[in-house]
């Protein structure tokens, strides 16, 4: 209880600090979108329309405006949650509502993924580290290479050619079967909203459906924490806290369970935060791939489609969403890592 | 003392350079008549090419072949030298809304038909007016051609082949290919009947008995569930299984025309009425319900129907049709001087008063956008966009076979049977056709998967995650899955066209010559060689086989193969191609005209 002022003011400096950040963001946002060329009103009309429709349609979208007016004009409006009005995809209709009706599929998949890279991962990396040097060290690093610079695309094919089509045990791609009803929506997460319906075969659907993309975007994950746990055990096993245990006569496999493994596993914790960034990347592709109506797919969409806001709006919910990651994993540190001073 | 020598050697060096000189000389002389006489003539001085763009679909609408189409359209153009080919691209919705705004030059099109008549392939593309297809063409020979063929119903063949004479001629559209329909299914799914005006999902079940439930998967995209918005294929045919029109067609898989025959209508519509040829009057069928149950479909709901597509005036719907025919202000805003019920709003008769004669206005109700809606849940002026809360309590309420279950339009789409359906045993009647000999629908529940391209089309059949998968496979999967025991593939005559559009009204395709060289110059054999083989045809009409009057006229007047001497001397006649200068050592300050 003594800690706990002083990581009450680290939890609330580390939320005022995301402030600059996400305004440091925002604005490379909205700077690098006017600097690109044509702007999205010439995406609207394909650069052809008539000169006064253009004007009208500038004009109510205020890119008629001053560029600082537009700035904080952006800057309430995304503060507000409102990130505008879909150009051509879903035209006139809100950018945050199309991004929060399909966001629970990309979180369904990041979610699944990380466990699936976190199991593998840890497992893995644990293994060659405690067996450093052995022949299992060294497939396990080549595994970590190996898996990390697959492409996923790739891999996501690969999988469904042999579990999908060769075998037919899953589905090769949306995330439900045609005939099963989608949940009836709370959390949009199929595998959560199935189980508070109690319908489990929803569910079991659900999972099957999922199986394969998380295993494609988890397992290229997982390489990276490999390597990360694999350098953590070896180190943790060589520090004194260990060596002490092995003199108090305490038993190797308690001494690496117990002790180190515990101690390897902080790092994880930060690397995971990180590694959330990289992972909402991966879903772009997995879900492409996977025929999965996410965030991603949506902002392929509208790339394709020129919807500028549409596209603006994803980004800066991305942002959003990392920075939220990254300070909840400062403050999980703070209070798992007994080295962080605050 | 020795006599001196004779001083000689001076004469001789002399003699020595006058030979070699004349050596030289001769050799030289030689050597320039040499190259003068064997050189090849001089080469033409190069030619600037005409720039020009050309647009297409970039979000698969017409399959993931639509890029490599394009690529080789641009090379077959560019190869004889003549144009320079820039391509451009854009998504579906934005390059429809291109098209109706004119602002694309030359672009990529495809046709469904949307009424069974040759007209259908005529005058949404040549008719002046009907410019929401990006022609802008005018010819007042061409209008009074289609006048007549729309006005009567005798000697239509021969106006057809005068019409497709002036097309070849005009050049506003450039017929490349047609492709074939393929579906790919288990072998148990019956009913598929690979329909070129509607696909009837409620014809599809298995072994041809009642089915609980079948699922089908597809690469198009819902747009729309409103008939007063919706003009595309997949969203017509979707409004097709949710909502009767006056009228409908007989099956057919594409190798015979099929007839029109009466639906929601008592009989053949009345024309004309009294002794004015411009109005129509058609009888509903009594006792006829919507999916509620309880409502009569009466004269009312057919006025609101064509009242509400003016009224929302959606400039990329099919509203084009209507007020082609019918003084759309009016039809808006005071229905009854455009469509009157002489039995009153309760009543069973309605007649359509046009503005011209119209001969295969029946033809029109056919259409999936002619839909009758019930005028007690749908708003008049608004359009319906939110598919989760379509009226009549989200399941959108039509008379059709279907209604809604659940749609989220991206991804899905799943009807029940519309237990209220009025022509459950109608089709049996038509069973040589294709129809079931049960009643309809044989599925009581129905599921489209829409799927974002064709490999996720193909694996949902290979790992027969669905039943039926219908549009569009990529053809390398349609042989692949030809070799699959498991599956069975359909694939039929369709009267899909694709073809180039000349925006006549802008530069370069305002001056015909320009248009017939790009005749001149594509190779429409290597086209479906490459892209599609067996799947697609060449095709030399914007009326294609089958129909009557159809003639292979663009074929017979620009070959089968590209003509560049032809292409060129057409491109020169424009006033394009101008010569290329040769670099000069000093630039005046002036600058050439022209540059």
């Amino acid at each position: 209880m003594a800690r706990a002022s002083p990581l009450l003011l680290y939890v609330l400096t580390r939320a005022f600090l995301a402030i600059p950040m996400l305004v440091i963001l925002l604005t490379a946002v909205f700077v690098i979108l006017r600097l690109i060329p044509g702007d999205p009103i010439q995406a609207l009309f394909g650069g052809r329309g008539n000169p006064a429709v253009v004007a009208a349609a500038r004009a109510q979208l205020g890119l008629d405006r001053p560029l600082i007016v537009q700035y904080f004009e952006y800057l309430g409006r995304v503060f507000t949650g409102n990130f505008g009005q879909s150009l051509t995809l879903y035209p006139g209709q809100p950018v945050m509502h199309w991004i929060l009706l399909v966001f629970p599929a990309t979180l369904e998949l990041a979610l699944y993924s990380m466990i699936v890279a976190a199991v593998v991962g840890v497992l893995t990396g644990v293994v060659a580290g405690r067996y450093r040097g052995t022949p299992i060290d060294v497939a396990l690093r080549m595994y970590g290479i190996v898996i990390w610079v697959i492409p996923i695309f790739w891999l996501a094919l690969m999988l469904q050619l042999t579990f999908a089509i060769g075998l037919r045990w899953l589905p090769p791609n949306g995330r439900l079967s045609p005939l099963v009803p989608m949940p009836t929506r709370v959390t949009g997460l199929y595998t959560v909203d199935s189980l508070l319906m109690g319908r489990i075969d929803i569910f079991i659907d659900a999972v099957r459906h999922l199986i394969l993309p998380s295993l494609t975007l988890g397992l290229v994950l997982s390489g990276f924490f490999t390597r990360i746990v694999r350098v953590n055990m070896m180190q943790t096993l060589q520090s004194d806290f260990v060596e002490a245990a092995r003199a108090r006569g305490i038993q190797e496999r308690s001494v690496i369970y117990r002790h180190a493994f515990k101690n390897a596993l902080i790092p994880v914790v930060t690397v995971i935060g990180l590694q959330f960034a990289a992972l909402l990347g991966g879903a772009i592709l997995t879900e492409t791939t996977f025929s999965l109506n996410g965030v991603g797919s949506l902002l392929v969409r509208a790339i394709i489609a020129g919807d500028y806001t549409m596209v603006q709006g994803v980004i800066v919910f991305y942002a959003i969403l990392v920075i939220g990651v990254s300070l909840a994993v400062d403050i999980a540190n703070a209070f798992i890592d007994p080295r962080i001073k605050y | 003392m020795e006599p001196k020598p004779v001083e000689r050697a001076p004469t001789n060096r002399k003699l020595l350079y006058a030979v070699v000189a004349v050596i030289v000389v001769v050799v030289l002389i030689s050597s320039v008549a040499v190259v003068i006489l064997t050189a090849r003539p001089a080469p033409a001085p190069p030619v600037k090419p005409l720039a020009i763009e050309l647009w297409y679909i970039d979000d698969g609408h017409y399959g993931d072949t639509e890029p490599t189409v394009a690529v080789l359209v641009k090379a077959q153009l560019e190869k004889s030298g003549l144009f320079q080919v820039t391509l451009k691209h854009s998504a579906t919705k934005t390059y429809f809304g291109q098209v109706s705004n004119n602002a694309l030059p030359l672009f990529l099109l495809g046709w469904f038909p949307d009424f069974a008549d040759p007209d259908n392939y005529v005058t949404p593309f040549m008719r002046t007016g009907f410019q929401s297809l990006g022609t802008n063409y005018s010819n007042p020979t061409m209008d009074a051609l289609i006048d007549n063929e729309t006005s009567s119903t005798t000697g239509r063949d021969t106006t057809f082949s005068q019409i497709q004479d002036l097309t070849a001629h005009d050049v506003p559209t450039l017929p490349l290919w047609m492709t074939s329909a393929v579906a790919v299914k288990e072998p148990a799914v019956s009913g598929v009947v690979l329909d070129p005006y509607l696909f009837r999902y409620y014809f599809i079940g298995k072994n041809n008995v009642a089915t609980s439930a079948l699922t089908m998967s597809t690469t198009d995209k819902l747009t729309s569930l409103d008939p007063a918005v919706e003009y595309d294929l997949f969203s017509g045919t979707v409004v097709g299984n949710i909502f009767d029109t006056l009228y409908t067609t007989t099956p057919t898989n594409g190798s015979e025309i099929p007839q029109t025959i009466p639906l929601l209508a008592a009989g053949p519509p009345v024309n004309p009425v009294g002794s004015d040829p411009k109005v129509w009057e058609v009888t509903l069928k009594p006792g006829l319900k919507f999916s509620d149950g309880t409502t009569n479909i009466t004269a009312r709901d057919v006025q609101f129907s064509f009242q509400r597509m003016a009224k929302i005036n959606n400039p990329e719907s099919a509203v084009f049709y209507l007020t082609g025919l019918m003084d759309g202000n009016a039809l808006a805003n005071t229905p009854d001087t455009v469509i009157s019920m002489p039995d009153g709003p309760t009543g069973l008769r309605v007649q359509f008063h046009l503005n011209k004669t119209y001969s295969i206005f029946p033809n029109l109700l056919t259409f999936s956008t002619t839909s009758i809606l019930n005028h007690n849940i749908y708003p008049v002026g608004t359009a319906v966009n939110d598919p989760t809360t379509l009226p009549g309590g989200g399941v959108g309420g039509g008379s059709g076979p279907y209604i809604v279950q659940s749609t989220d339009l991206a991804t899905s789409i799943v009807f029940t049977a519309n237990p209220y359906y009025n022509f459950k045993t109608f089709w049996e009647q038509y069973q040589s056709k294709g129809a079931p000999a049960i009643p309809v629908p044989v599925s009581n529940t129905f599921s489209i998967s829409i799927k974002a391209a064709a490999p996720a089309l193909r694996q949902d059949v290979q790992a027969h995650v669905v039943n039926l998968g219908y549009r569009s496979f990529n053809p390398p999967d349609v042989s692949a899955l030809q070799q699959d025991s498991t599956l069975k593939v359909d694939v039929g005559n369709s009267p899909q066209i694709r073809y180039l559009v000349f925006n006549s009204g802008k530069a370069p395709f305002n001056k015909i010559q320009v248009r017939q060289a790009i005749a001149y110059s594509v190779n429409r054999q290597e086209i479906v060689d490459i892209v599609f083989g067996a799947l697609a045809q060449p095709l030399w009409s914007m009326i294609p086989p089958g129909w009557y009057g159809h003639k292979d006229v663009f074929k017979d007047v620009y070959g089968s193969t590209p003509d560049a001497a032809k292409a060129k001397a057409l491109l020169q006649q424009a006033g394009f191609l101008s010569f290329i200068a040769p670099p000069v050592l000093a630039v005046s300050e002036a600058r050439r005209p022209g540059d």
